[in-house]
């Protein structure tokens, strides 16, 4: 393999990585802290891709493409969590500790989010123009790398750095890494941990749709069901990373990401997914709490 | 309940409310289910307030699954009246708020964090900062190891984080189930003076297994038996009739192991 491939395999699928750890993060936390299983997951993430679709397409009047997709990243992010909060406001807060009713709420939640979106815009995939200089290449080592690649992973890594500075400095990040590991006793030191509920949805819900906005741009366009294909590998990233653990999401990404990138260049397309799959097969096996998972009581 | 079947309760089970002044704590006809166990059948029983009560009765009659309903940590029918106040329908973190401080059976530190944010968690409470300052000086072992994960301290040391932090609460009432667990007897010195140091004037429902320890710390003490409060009254009453120790317990005073000959 010439350096130039292995370059832009790395930054390649590192970009893929930051997708996944976007929308996975939230995922994780949300089960870490609530045991809930968030179907509607993927309904954050397309919403984050259709939103920056439709202000790239619609909002003509801002001539600048960068301002353009500035506006939409903004848009796309507040409705991603205005959705989140939502969720959890209005649906799963009425069912905490009732698993099969979850599923089946947030899975509702997920298959009418396809319809609504599909419904409205059609289910044809749409393509959105993205602002001059993300269509340039840069040259690494050799390699051309188109310069979106390199943004989203800049961007992910800016949200990693965030959230984790977030959950280690702030209250309510105490309280969140606490409720991961026993929320009982949370409540039993005073502590309303429902509040860190919706807060962590809200949040989950605008990472994941800043994920569909960079999902968009990396798979050069949406689709209606965009977000619900990425959630199967965004649990396969979780469970590999350890549930709860922002730390072990960041790594299982990497793994993952990598992963499927060399092995469908290298063994064909598909190959990859299935490597994947392997590789949470094997995770469970050995390290069933996941990589950095702590066997939560 | 009928209010009179109440008054006698408390007048039958009650502590000697001369000494200790009106209850800080009233519990009425509480009644617990755990899955398919019907554990507490109507429990009864008072708390006086400055001074330490001993909730005892043999391994598994439902010492853990009193204090978790009074938490609202488990479902309970039933009054309980803290405060002057009724609980009924008040969630956790609102009775801990209202002034009720807890210390769980298991420790349950949060062993993923520091020994200095495990405190942190509870430094909201007023006048946390000055209760810090006399928590180190009780426990200096946690001002040392602040930046140790608390899942890597010993029991004991877990312990007196554990205490620590419920003391960092300017509760009216501290909830503390079996401190003594699962330690060494020498640690258990070391945590039961620490406990007489830091609950000189407070008000105490202690569960514990030790009746050395237990004999130590309380003044009163209520019994636990088949799901009822099976006797009540002063920790040196209860000792005094070793026949009925032994019925109640388990243990006697020939028989029962404790820190005292350790010292
Ligand atoms: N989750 C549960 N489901 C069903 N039964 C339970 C559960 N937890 C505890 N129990 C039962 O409830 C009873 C009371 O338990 P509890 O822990 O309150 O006893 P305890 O007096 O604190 O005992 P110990 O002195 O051993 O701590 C026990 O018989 C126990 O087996
Ligand atoms: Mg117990």
């Amino acid at each position: 393999m010439s350096l130039q491939v292995f370059v832009l395999l790395s930054v390649t699928g590192l970009g893929l990585a930051g997708v996944y750890f976007l929308i996975a993060s939230g995922l994780s936390l949300i089960f870490g802290l609530m045991d809930v299983l968030n179907l509607a997951h993927g309904l954050f993430f397309t919403v984050g891709g259709y939103a920056t679709w439709w202000v790239m397409t619609r909002f003509q009047w801002i001539e600048s493409l960068g301002l353009r997709f500035l506006v939409a990243f903004l848009i796309a992010t507040v409705l991603g969590l205005a959705v989140g909060w939502a969720t959890e406001r209005f649906f799963v807060r009425r069912f905490y500790g009732d698993h099969v009713t979850q599923i089946l709420i947030t899975l509702g939640i997920s298959l009418a989010g396809v319809a609504l979106v599909g419904g409205w815009f059609s289910y044809d995939p749409q393509t959105f123009p993205v602002p001059e200089f993300m269509r340039q290449v840069a040259v690494i080592a050799g390699a051309r790398i188109p310069v979106s690649r390199l943004l989203i992973l800049a961007i992910s890594v800016v949200l990693l750095v965030g959230l984790l500075a977030v959950l280690r400095r702030t209250r309510h990040g105490l309280i969140i890494r606490a409720g991961v590991e026993n929320r009982q006793m949370v409540q039993a030191m005073g502590i309303d941990v429902a509040k860190s509920f919706t807060l962590v949805f809200a949040v989950g819900g605008g990472l994941a749709a800043i994920g569909g906005i960079l999902g968009g741009v990396f798979f050069a366009g949406v689709t209606p069901e965009f977000g619900l294909n990425m959630l199967i590998f965004a649990f396969i990233v979780v469970v590999i990373g350890g549930l709860g653990s922002v730390e072990g999401t960041a790594l299982s990404a990497v793994i993952v990401g990598l992963t499927q990138q060399f092995v469908n260049f290298f063994a064909g397309a598909g190959v990859g997914d299935l490597t994947v799959v392997v590789l949470l097969a094997v995770t469970l096996l050995l390290r069933p709490q996941g990589l950095l998972g702590e066997v939560a009581r | 309940m009928p209010a009179d079947h109440a008054r006698t309760a408390a007048a039958t089970h009650g502590p000697d409310r001369s000494i200790g002044g009106a209850p800080i704590l009233e519990v009425r006809d509480l009644d617990v289910h755990r899955g398919e166990a019907h554990i507490l059948h109507g429990v009864s029983f008072d708390v006086a307030p400055n001074r330490v009560t001993a909730l005892l009765g043999r391994n598994g009659v439902g010492k853990t699954t009193t204090l978790l309903s009074l938490l609202a940590l488990l479902p309970s029918t039933g009054e309980v009246v803290f405060d002057g106040d009724p609980l009924s329908g008040v969630p956790t973190h609102l009775r801990v708020q209202r002034g009720i401080a807890y210390v769980p059976e298991d420790r349950e530190v949060f062993s993923q964090l520091t020994v200095e944010e495990n405190l942190r968690l509870a430094m909201s409470w007023e006048g946390a900062s000055e209760r810090l300052g006399l928590v180190h000086e009780v426990f200096p072992e946690l001002k040392r190891r602040e930046s140790q994960k608390a899942g890597s301290l010993s029991g004991g040391q877990q312990q007196m984080l554990s205490l620590g932090r419920a003391l960092l609460h300017p509760a009216k009432l501290l909830l503390i189930d079996e401190p003594t667990k699962g330690l060494a007897p020498i640690v258990i010195t070391e945590v039961v003076d620490a406990l007489q140091q830091a609950t000189t004037d407070a008000t105490v429902l202690l569960v514990e297994q030790n009746l050395r320890v237990a004999e130590e710390l309380a003044t009163d003490a209520i019994v636990l038996d088949e799901g009822v409060v099976a006797w009540s009254g002063t920790m040196d009453d209860l000792v005094a009739d070793d026949e009925r120790t032994r019925g109640l317990l388990g243990v006697g005073r020939a028989t029962r192991g404790g820190a005292e000959g350790q010292r």
